[in-house]
């Protein structure tokens, strides 16, 4: 059974669900995926449907809005020990994570995608209990927050307020890594699109970690374009590595945020969960 | 050698430690390695590993095929081609197959290379 979750979330995502509303349920019928649906409301949370998805036995749950309603669905499957696979329709046209898993904005083409059922188990990142799917951004820099703006010119006044920060770190009980940096990311998957290196391969049991190192005024002027694309790795110099589980050990009260959500602080272990998460991707997905 | 050095350069290696980056332990990949910062402890990697010329690192190293432009002090064992550019420095044993080093390079210490078989046995002499 296919148990559907709307979250329209604000504003303009409301009016475009509006819009769309009747097509994607006449698009779900075509295909034959129909199931039960419903709306996420101020009392009735996607926590709160999710479980009871999972009290009605449903073999699919679909997430009919934007990545953060993926990331609640998720969590709560994770944490209930739920063997559901989830689709994904975006209602928010830039959603990192439908670009990641090849799921057009494009309504149509993102329920042919469904229909088709292409699944693949994918790794989640656990932070402090929390799961995730993207990455984790420390400290108050977080370079995937920043618009680039035109030609990344918008974007250099903010890079040149951001502050260097020492961060160390223990990975896989191994080895210690310490270091002064102007950016540091934990990367479970991530949209490569723009970036040098392909990382962040939900399938490949690690995390990456990605550091870029303290950068002049000048240097901030000449990689605007590459920093302005959040691949951090486009700047020479960066520190790539890998890992399942990573400590971060300080600095004492460092934020941990995703999505530009601080969820915890430093100290703090950020490991790949031993839960697996089964999600209907399309043929475009970048790993 | 050349092309060796050329693909090192070109290809995207798995781990980078970057110049600020100081990193004490066990540093074990499966994967390319490339250093510009500082490794106290060891290194291992069945694959390539690159010393960049800002690199210092203090520890046992082993590898595929290694190319140090940098500073190590320690044993170093690699299993196929062991090359120090001139601006590389080598303070310990080493054992590789194959070892080049560029005008200027140092290497200060003992070197074994394995004999490869087939090649050490003399001919026999024809009656």
């Amino acid at each position: 059974m296919y148990f559907y979750i709307f979250d329209p979330g604000k504003d303009k995502e409301v009016k475009y669900f509006e819009r769309v509303q009747g097509r994607l349920l006449n698009l779900i019928a075509e295909n034959h995926i129909e199931g039960e649906t419903y709306r996420v409301t101020s009392i009735r949370t996607v926590e709160l449907l999710t479980e009871q998805a999972i009290g009605l036995e449903a073999k699919t749950i679909i997430v009919v809005g934007g990545d953060a309603t993926l990331n609640k669905t998720i969590n709560t499957l994770v944490r209930k020990g739920a063997d559901i696979t989830v689709g994904f329709i975006s209602l928010d046209p830039t959603s990192r994570l439908g670009q990641i898993f090849g799921i057009s904005p494009d309504i149509e083409q993102s329920v042919k995608t469904l229909a088709g059922r292409l699944v693949a188990e994918l790794d989640l990142g656990e932070i402090n209990e929390h799961y995730f799917l993207s990455k984790v951004e420390l400290g108050e820099n977080q370079f995937s927050q920043i618009e680039p703006g035109f030609w990344g010119l918008s974007s250099v006044r903010k890079f040149m307020k951001l502050s260097p920060f020492f961060v160390k770190m223990s990975l896989e009980d191994s080895f210690t890594v310490t270091s002064e940096v102007l950016g540091a990311q934990i990367i479970n998957c991530r949209n490569n699109e723009g970036c040098r290196l392909k990382l962040g391969d939900p399938t490949d049991k690690l995390l990456d970690i990605l550091l870029l190192n303290k950068l002049s005024g000048s240097q901030i002027m000449r990689y605007r374009n590459e920093l302005a694309t959040g691949c951090l790795d486009n700047v020479p110099g960066s520190t790539i590595m890998h890992a399942k589980k990573i400590e971060i050990l300080g600095p004492h009260k460092l934020p941990l945020s995703i999505e530009g959500q601080v969820y915890t602080k430093a100290p703090a272990t950020i490991k790949v969960a031993q839960q697996k998460l089964k999600m209907i991707v399309g043929k475009s997905r970048q790993f | 050698m050349a092309a060796r050095r050329e693909e090192f350069e070109n290809s995207a290696p798995e781990t980078v430690v970057g110049a600020s980056v100081k990193i004490e332990g066990d540093l074990v990949s499966e994967g390319d390695i490339r250093v510009e910062g500082l490794v106290t402890g060891k290194i291992k990697t069945t694959k390539n590993l690159y010393v960049g010329p800002m690199a210092k690192i203090e520890a046992d190293t082993e590898a595929g095929n290694a190319i140090v432009a940098g500073n190590i002090k320690g044993d170093v064992k690699v299993k196929e081609s062991l090359l120090i550019q001139e601006t590389g420095k080598i303070s310990g044993s080493i054992t590789c197959a194959k070892l080049s080093i560029s005008e200027g390079g140092h290497f200060t210490g003992t070197c074994t290379m394995p004999e490869v078989e087939g090649i050490s046995e003399p001919l026999p002499e024809e009656e």
